[in-house]
This record gives structure tokens, C-alpha cells and sequence, in this order.
């Protein structure tokens, strides 16, 4: 049992003063300090990365660069917070993923597929999912679906709404440590989430009309 | 309160009470749909694998950045008065604890590196000491699964380290060797847990090492070369994958003076290859989960020992041997060693 594992379990909160503690290890660039932010953030930056790209094999390339430069530059993080460390980590995030999106657009002119082929990979991210979804081709087709739907539905919000809606949803933020972490109001922050949530829901045909109850079920 | 206000207080809620809430304004429900589908990103799983190999590059670029930076601390030597016994009795004392200090610092060293060497390194042995040293005194059954599954888990991640840092054949299948330890000793730890709830817990976690254990070798027979490739697969059929294995090999002379190699065994796939001697040889005409056939050129079998095997297209690999002499009428093959057993 190391020092960090009281962070490293994900699932639980952490108290204000350990996640600091940890920061500051990290900067010495203290390797298991290091780690245990890493094993924190890993799932978050993950599935942030697959649902921008919807590809596997790209996910890992943009993940391992985003963990490399957070070693890096560790020592460039101002904040002791851990909303702060998401907005921060979502950041660097944001930048890898745009450069992998617009590699693969030129490559994409460059190389124009045949009719009736596909992209090698594209739906790689569907073995990533659960075996009993795996083996049902129905809501495994509903799945790639909706994983490309909401990928490009996140790319059309503002860097900031995402850094909102990634944080509050995937890592679990409350909305005044976000505000803080942005420097804004709670209140202002509420408003970006809402806009930010309304306009996915716009994008994912959520919106009147199309909404039945029960798990993203659409018409 | 306004919507947005309202909006967040029922994502607040429904984070509480995982329930259903009605809501009136089309705005806010189409919002909490949103949240709902959000939510099911929270399914995706982060590759074992991936994590493991990222994990240790993040130590590596840690420890190297950490090696840069550090510097080298200055102890300043407290004064005292010359001269007098107190001052001698204290130097004394300083002295035993510098070595002291010294001596933890070099175990604390030796053990630092000890749980980062890898197979082939020459702290490695002492790793496996203490990774037994660990069990021995385990007597709890639960304990001793969690501690099993432990090093079977350090024991992938040194597998993937020195197949990823391009070691030698001898390192790779020292790590293999104790994944393969490591996984017996695992099921058995599982076995002796008392049947009830604990031995459940147990066997999920055992799945899913097993899970995990075979999504590394998997991965890493895209990376080896085919001696290896041959025991990664042993392994994985040890794990009950469905692996292909050779049980016999016939060659029969052809009439326009080609070879047809008729190789038996199981778990063949379509578009399996013929392998001989570690290359892809021959044209293979028909394949069925039982049986290869292929064709090769008279020229390619003179007389002499041959590994003869198949390469599934997942990778996979399975051969036996073949003798070939003078006569090339009805040379049959035995199977390599752990490849199965000759029939005829």
C-alpha cells in the first residue's frame, strides 16, 4: 500500500488538503504522487477522448501524450484544487485532440476511401464496452451511434462548456469548485452548463418532441 | 429560482436518488436527457493493458525527470566544543548514525530498484524472493488470493516491459515462465478459499486477472518473434482460449512434383498460414478447423529436421517437427514438444 492511495480509488471524494498535498509531491515530480493523479484522471481523460474521436487507436496515442505532458509540466499547474487539475488536464486534452482530428482530416483528403469500405478502427471503441452489450448487435449499433453522435455534439461546445460538462458528469465536480477553477460564479457557471447540456441535447435530437422517458431513448 | 438553478438542482437530486423526476419545462428534461446519455460514457472501460503500459512510462519519464532535478543536500555539522568529551561522545554518535542513514538509504535503494527491476535484470531474483518472502507469512486465504493477484499483475506488467523494451528471447520467457506460475498459484489460492460469499469475491477477482492476463498476451504477440509467439499462445490456451495446436504433419509428393503438407491438429482458422521453420512458406488450398492443406515447392524440403506449424490470423501459433529423408513418399511430422502428441 503506497502513501496516495487514499486518491487513487477514483470512485470516492478526496479531501481538499490530501488532493493539495499530492499536487505538490507531484510537482518534485514525485512518482507516486504522479501515478496516483494519473490512475485518477485516467478514466475521465479516456472517455472524454474516445467520445471526441470514436476511435481507439487514436484514443491511446492522445491519452498517453496528455499524461506525458502532465509529467512535464506538472510544475506550470497553479492550482492545489482538483476541479482546477481537471480543467487544467482537459485543457492540454482539448489541444492533443484537435491536432489528431485535423491529422486525420488531411489524411482523410488525402486518402479517399473506396465506396462500401470503412475506416480501419472506427468502431473500435465499441470493444470497449461492456461483453453483454458486445453481444447484443442491436444496442451495440445503438451505442456506436449515439458514441459518434455525442462526440460531435461535444466538439460543437465551447472549450470552456466542456471543460464544464466533462467535469461535472465524468470526474464528478460540484459546480463551485468548477466556478472556482474557471474564476467565474457559481451562478455563471450554471448558466454555461445549462446552455452547454441544452445545445447536446439539441445535437443528440433530445429536444421536444423527440424525448421518451427512460435511458436515452429517442424517438 | 431560474432554470438554471432548477436544472442543477435536479442533477444534484438525481445523482442522490437515481430516480426518475418529472419535469414540466421542455428545456430542463431535454437537459437531463442529455445528462443521462453523458452518463453512459461512464460504461466505458480503460483498457488494463493500455493503463498498465502508460502507467509504467509515466514512472520511467517521473524517475528520469526526478533524477534531473535532484540535487544533493548539504548537512551542515552542528557545533560543538572542541576538545570535550561531550563533543567526542556526540561525533561518535554522528558517525553511527550517518552510516546508519547511509545503510537505509542503500536498502531503501536496492528495494526501490529491486520492485522496478524487470526479467533478466540482475535484481530480479531478489524481486521474486520477496514477492514469496510476502505470501509466507499470509496465512488469511482472502489475503493470500489478493496478494497472488498482485504479483500475477506485476508479473504482466514486466511481461509487457520487456517485450515492449526489446529484451532477448531468455528475458521474455522468464516473464512468461512466471506469468504462467503466477496463474496456477492464483487458481490455487482461489481453490482453497473456504466455498461461501469470500470464495466468490475470490473468483471475480481471479476472472478478471484472467481477463486481463489474456488481453496482455494477446497484445503482445503482434511484438514477438515466432519462438515466442509459439509459447505466449501455449499460455493463452493454458488460459482455456481456444488456441490451435499440431498433432500431425504428412508430406506426399505431388504428380507435376510439388509437395502437398496435410498438417492435423485443431483450432485451425480461415486464412491460416503455413509456417515453416519460422517463415511463412507454401500456398495453403484448403483449411478447416482439423486440417491444413498446402502446397510448396519440391526445392523447399531437401533432407533434414523441419518446424512445420500455422499461424492463425489473431496470431496464434502452434508446430511440430518433421523429418525429411530421401524418400519423399509419406514423411510424417511429430508434434514439437507441448504441441501434442503423434498419432501415427
Amino acid at each position: 500500500m503506497h502513501h496516495w492511495e487514499v486518491i487513487t480509488e477514483n470512485r470516492g471524494s478526496v479531501t481538499t488538503t490530501a488532493f493539495a498535498q499530492v499536487i505538490r509531491q507531484a510537482r518534485s515530480h514525485d512518482e507516486e504522487a504522479l501515478v496516483a493523479l494519473y490512475q485518477r484522471a485516467l478514466p475521465v481523460i479516456y472517455r472524454y477522448a474516445l467520445a471526441r474521436l470514436g476511435r481507439s487507436d487514436l484514443v491511446e496515442d492522445v491519452v498517453s501524450e496528455v499524461f506525458l505532458v502532465m509529467v512535464e509540466s506538472i510544475g506550470e499547474l497553479r492550482t492545489e484544487q482538483e476541479a482546477g487539475f481537471y480543467a487544467w488536464l482537459l485543457q492540454i486534452a482539448q489541444g492533443k485532440i484537435s491536432r489528431a482530428l485535423r491529422h486525420v482530416m488531411r489524411n482523410e483528403r488525402r486518402h479517399i476511401p473506396l465506396p462500401g469500405t470503412q475506416t480501419l478502427g472506427q468502431y473500435a471503441a465499441v470493444e470497449l464496452m461492456a461483453t453483454d452489450l458486445a453481444s447484443n448487435p442491436v444496442e451495440l449499433h445503438e451505442w456506436r451511434e449515439t458514441l459518434e453522435e455525442l462526440g460531435l455534439a461535444l466538439g460543437s461546445l465551447s472549450a470552456e462548456q466542456q471543460v464544464i460538462v466533462i467535469g461535472r458528469f465524468l470526474a464528478g465536480q460540484k459546480i463551485e469548485d468548477l466556478a472556482q477553477a474557471l474564476g467565474k460564479q457559481p451562478g455563471a457557471v450554471r448558466v454555461l452548463q445549462f446552455r452547454a447540456l441544452n445545445a447536446l441535447a439539441k445535437h443528440l435530437g433530445l429536444a421536444r418532441g423527440s424525448w421518451r422517458n427512460g435511458k436515452g431513448e429517442r424517438a | 429560482m431560474n432554470h438554471e438553478e432548477y436544472l442543477d438542482r435536479l442533477i444534484e437530486r438525481r445523482a442522490y436518488a437515481e430516480v426518475h423526476i418529472p419535469v414540466a419545462n421542455d428545456k430542463v428534461a431535454a437537459s437531463l436527457a442529455a445528462v443521462e446519455v453523458l452518463d453512459q460514457l461512464q460504461e466505458i472501460e480503460v483498457p488494463p493493458g493500455f493503463a498498465n503500459r502508460l502507467e509504467l512510462s509515466i514512472r520511467t519519464r517521473a524517475r528520469s525527470l526526478a533524477e534531473q532535478n535532484g540535487g544533493t543536500m548539504s548537512l551542515e555539522r552542528p557545533l560543538s566544543p572542541a576538545g570535550s568529551q561531550r563533543f567526542l561522545k556526540r561525533r561518535a554518535w554522528i558517525a553511527v548514525l550517518r552510516i546508519a542513514a547511509v545503510l537505509m538509504v542503500a536498502c531503501v535503494g536496492v528495494l526501490t530498484a529491486t520492485a522496478h527491476s524487470h526479467p533478466g535484470d540482475a535484481l530480479y531474483g531478489l524481486k521474486q524472493a520477496e514477492h514469496q518472502f510476502t505470501l509466507t507469512f499470509e496465512n488469511n486465504p482472502q489475503n493470500r488470493v489478493s496478494a497472488q493477484i498482485d504479483q500475477l499483475r506485476s508479473a504482466l506488467v514486466d511481461l509487457g516491459a520487456v517485450v515492449d523494451d526489446g529484451r532477448g528471447d531468455d528475458a521474455i520467457r522468464l516473464a512468461l515462465d512466471t506469468v504462467a506460475a503466477k496463474t496456477i498459484a492464483c487458481r490455487g489460492e482461489v481453490a482453497a478459499v473456504p466455498a461461501g460469499s469470500e470464495r466468490e469475491v475470490a473468483q471475480r477477482a481471479l476472472d478478471s486477472i484472467l481477463t486481463e492476463e489474456e488481453q496482455t498476451l494477446r497484445h503482445q504477440l503482434d511484438h514477438v518473434d515466432w519462438p515466442i509467439r509459439l509459447a505466449l499462445t501455449q499460455q493463452l490456451g493454458a488460459l482455456g482460449d481456444p488456441v490451435p495446436t499440431v498433432t500431425r504433419v504428412v508430406v506426399r509428393t505431388q504428380f507435376n512434383g510439388m509437395l502437398l503438407i496435410t498438417m492435423t491438429g485443431s483450432h485451425f482458422a480461415p486464412q491460416a498460414e503455413l509456417i515453416i521453420d519460422g517463415r511463412r512458406a507454401g500456398m495453403v488450398s484448403q483449411t478447416t478447423p482439423e486440417q491444413l492443406v498446402a502446397v510448396i515447392s519440391n526445392a523447399a524440403l531437401t533432407p533434414g529436421a523441419y518446424a512445420v506449424g500455422v499461424r492463425n490470423p489473431d496470431g496464434t501459433a502452434a508446430q511440430g517437427v518433421l523429418n525429411v529423408n530421401n524418400n519423399y513418399h509419406n514423411r510424417q511430422g511429430t508434434p514439437g514438444p507441448g504441441e501434442g502428441s503423434n498419432n501415427e
